[in-house]
């Protein structure tokens, strides 16, 4: 026999393996049936305490004769059965010879023993930590005199082990709400990034529509150059053709000018499309010439006449030919002289003595291209100096801008195999370094 | 009658055609010779190089040009050669040239779009006066 109990003992401890905690059932239906293989007692149950002790309700429950479980969750109130859990309360174990005489036990005799035709009881307490959460017990069909002590350290033994599975199944559940708030979480987290990139790409179009319209503008102007041509052309034309003597050589001459300033007009106006095109080819262009050109650009949206007469001296910039996508170069010049000009005309706004000062400067340095743009405008604060290539960033507000602007111009130097760099120091100066590859 | 000299001074090689379209008669009579120049050092280095024997008196001359500009090029010109008389042209409005320039030594300045018929008339103003 005592062979039986320790092996029982070593089976059950060795085959506990609770992943879930809604698998505790098998777990606990499997030691009471173990148990009742074991000790040959014709019941074994396990029941739980409800709240404050007031009940009792069953986990699991064998039957031995039949070899079943019977449904759990019976349940048994305080109320009923004073005695019993009184019992309970102050005794470790419950020994019952004559359940239907012993005062812990004896409030079930008309009701549960005799009709069951239980003779003797062994009940032993269940602790889980310092408490006592429930209790597993035996019910004989015959009455059991006596209870040996390897027999009862078997069944001290059964009922920690029970503590044990219900200490790990509260784990479970704790790991199991938390598993379901994390994907709560998740989702929660996953639907707001989905909406935070719709606003992004929302506002990167926007950005996009913006630069566009300071495009626009100087597409506008470019423009004015060819239609001048062509009304020029027109009127000498219109001098020609109304001489007496028609100068066939002449009209000839003044009509291509006419067809090659319409040519140049369509030509602007595609390059202008071509900006709202990703696809765009990497031409060889002198960034210098670029640089001047964005220049002329920001400067249109600027009316502040110390600011529109400002003009960096782009005359010392040397050649910078390397192959680029024009149209990005573009934006990326023109945002940060606009940033410039705006930093500028804050500060004059502000201080009618100020003399703005813009320097653009170009060094070629292993390979690259340097660009220096340099202003001595109202500069950048440390702290927002660190965030100022992030999307959204902006010190200007709603009314400003998106934030956008310097994080499109990141993207752009970085697609060319780039580097962007800002320095400043706060009322002093801002002056911000591009370096782009010789290719 | 003397032959007067005018240079223009402009990056756009369509003005140059037009102007001299625009003058061939007078070329080709001997009244006007024309000097082109694509930006404001090409066109000072020939003013100096030339400078013993200048014949150029007149210079029209856009402002927004590479390597030199226009306000650039009149700075030098008005110290240099105060003789000639320039106008400049450009797409800028005349406000807008004015607080760009508060104080230019140009004789004039011209809107663009350029009226062709107002260069005319102001070259031959100056023969007139030169007669």
């Amino acid at each position: 026999m005592t062979k039986n109990f320790d092996e029982t003992i070593l089976k059950v401890v060795k085959s506990f393996n609770l992943k879930r905690s809604n698998e505790i059932y098998d777990e606990i239906d499997k030691i009471t049936k173990e148990i009742c293989l074991t000790t040959n007692v014709g019941r074994a149950s396990v029941w739980l305490y409800g709240d404050k002790n007031e009940s009792i309700t069953c986990e699991s429950l064998y039957l031995l004769d039949s070899n079943t479980h019977e449904p759990r969750g019976n349940e048994l109130y305080k109320s009923d059965f004073e005695p019993y859990f009184t019992a309970m309360e102050n005794e470790r174990i419950i020994m019952a010879t004559n359940a239907h005489e012993h005062h812990a036990t004896r409030c079930f005799s008309e009701v549960y023993l005799k009709p069951l035709d239980i003779q003797s009881m062994y009940d032993t307490p269940i602790w889980k930590a310092d408490k006592v959460i429930g209790v597993l017990c035996l019910e004989y069909l015959e009455e059991k005199e006596n209870w040996g002590v390897e027999e009862k350290n078997f069944l001290t033994s059964m009922a920690d082990h029970l503590g044990k599975i219900y200490e790990k199944k509260y784990v479970l559940e704790l790991i199991e709400s938390l598993e379901e708030k994390v994907q709560i979480r998740t989702e929660e987290l996953e639907k707001a990034l989905e909406s935070l990139q719709n606003a992004q790409n929302f506002l990167i179009e926007k950005e996009k529509l913006a630069s566009l319209g300071t495009v626009v503008a100087g597409v506008a102007h470019e423009l004015r150059n060819p239609m001048n041509h062509i009304l020029g052309a027109s009127e000498i034309l219109d001098e020609l053709v109304n001489e007496e003597e028609l100068d066939r050589e002449a009209i000839k001459d003044i009509t291509s000018v006419i067809q090659e300033s319409s040519q140049r007009a369509d030509l602007i106006i595609k390059d202008m499309l071509d900006q709202s095109i990703d696809k765009e080819d990497f031409t060889q262009e002198n960034l210098s010439e670029v640089a001047v050109k964005s220049y002329k650009l920001a400067l249109h949206k600027f009316s502040h006449p110390k600011i529109k007469s400002l003009y960096p001296d782009f005359e010392q910039a040397i050649e910078a030919t390397t192959k680029v996508a024009r149209q990005k170069m573009l934006r990326v010049f023109i945002n940060i002289f606009e940033n410039s000009l705006s930093s500028l005309k804050s500060k004059v706004l502000k201080d009618e003595s100020f003399v703005p000062k813009l320097d653009f400067l170009v060094k070629e340095d292993n390979s690259y291209f340097e660009f220096f743009i340099r202003d001595n405008g109202i500069g950048i604060k440390e702290e927002q100096l660190k965030r100022i290539f992030e999307p959204f960033f902006t010190t200007k507000g709603t009314k400003g801008g998106t934030g956008l602007g310097l994080s499109i111009v990141y993207d752009i130097i970085t697609a060319h195999n780039g580097f962007i760099e800002i320095s400043s120091e706060e009322k002093e100066y801002t002056e911000v370094k591009l370096r782009i590859p010789v290719e | 009658m003397n032959k007067v000299h005018v240079a223009f001074v402009d990056d756009e090689e369509f003005l140059h055609k037009l102007v001299k379209m625009k003058l061939r008669k007078e070329i080709a009579s001997e009244q006007i010779q024309t000097y082109h120049f694509y930006d404001g050092i090409e066109c000072l280095n020939y003013i100096r190089e030339n400078k013993e024997n200048l014949e150029i008196v007149l210079l029209f001359s856009d402002i927004t040009m590479p390597n030199m500009d226009g306000i650039t090029l009149v700075d030098h010109l008005s110290v240099e050669f105060p003789e000639l008389s320039v106008y400049m042209a450009s797409a800028l409005d005349i406000e807008e040239y004015k607080q760009r320039v508060p104080e230019s030594t140009a004789k004039d300045f011209l809107a663009k779009p350029l009226d062709f018929n107002m260069i005319k008339k102001i070259i031959l103003e100056h023969i007139q006066q030169k007669d």
